[in-house]
């Protein structure tokens, strides 16, 4: 993960916690859904992923974190496999069967396939940074 | 070979008219690249045609005799233009 420097789009930097940590406390009272709702909607770009950034336990995890490095935007991310309701509920909160899972403002993008087609034409930057980039 | 072919049939079942080509990634008939092109996918973005094809897919997922699967999906005339270009991953 060295060599990653991040900027920061937030208005306050509390609210964008380091890059990859899970944020929330996903033992409140919610339904699994109305959590995997939540921590979707946490970050601007969120994955759920098999592992953390820095020790992914999955290759697609490790290759699209490495992806959304590339791009310096802050991200956070949540280790499905910690957690095996979440893990099923987000599953079908997008209808997706498998992980990595990406999120850019709450709106479900795709899985490691996917994304990497979207960074190899250039599409995911756009996607990530929002139109009328640069 | 045989996990890739009847998972090849599989699919073909499924997606009939379909182009289809299945590799094994790691040698272990669990780890899958798949190609498939589709005229059913015209019109529709990336997103959606992956979720066609996960969605056959699913049970064999699901029961896990497929672990993990290498997706790319494309329409017959793109298929075509890259079989000409020659652009292969």
């Amino acid at each position: 993960m060295s060599g990653a420097h991040p900027f920061r789009i937030s208005p306050r930097p509390s609210d964008i916690p380091r890059n990859g940590r899970p944020v929330l406390d996903t033992r409140r009272g919610d339904s699994t859904l109305e959590r995997v709702d939540r921590l979707v909607n946490s970050a601007p770009v969120f994955l759920f992923i098999k592992g953390t950034p820095a020790e992914p336990r999955c290759g697609f995890s490790a290759n699209l974190v490495r992806l959304i490095e590339s791009l310096a935007v802050p991200y956070l991310t949540f280790d499905v496999l910690s957690d095996e309701n979440i893990r099923a509920a987000a599953k079908e909160y997008v209808s997706w069967p498998t992980f990595p899972q990406l999120y850019v403002r709450g709106q479900f993008v795709g899985g490691n396939d996917i994304v990497s087609e979207l960074a190899a034409s250039g599409e995911l930057r756009r996607l990530v940074r929002g139109e009328g980039d640069e | 070979m045989e996990a890739i072919s009847e998972f090849r049939s599989y699919l073909e079942s499924r997606l009939p008219g379909a182009v289809i080509r299945v590799r094994d990634l790691t040698g272990t008939e669990d780890h899958f690249d798949v190609l498939v092109a589709s005229d059913a996918f015209v019109g529709k973005g990336l997103l959606e045609q992956h979720r066609m094809v996960m969605a056959v897919m699913k049970n064999r997922l699901d029961r896990s005799e497929v672990h993990a699967v290498k997706l790319k999906t494309m329409t017959l005339a793109e298929y075509e233009l890259r079989a000409n270009q020659e652009v292969r991953t």
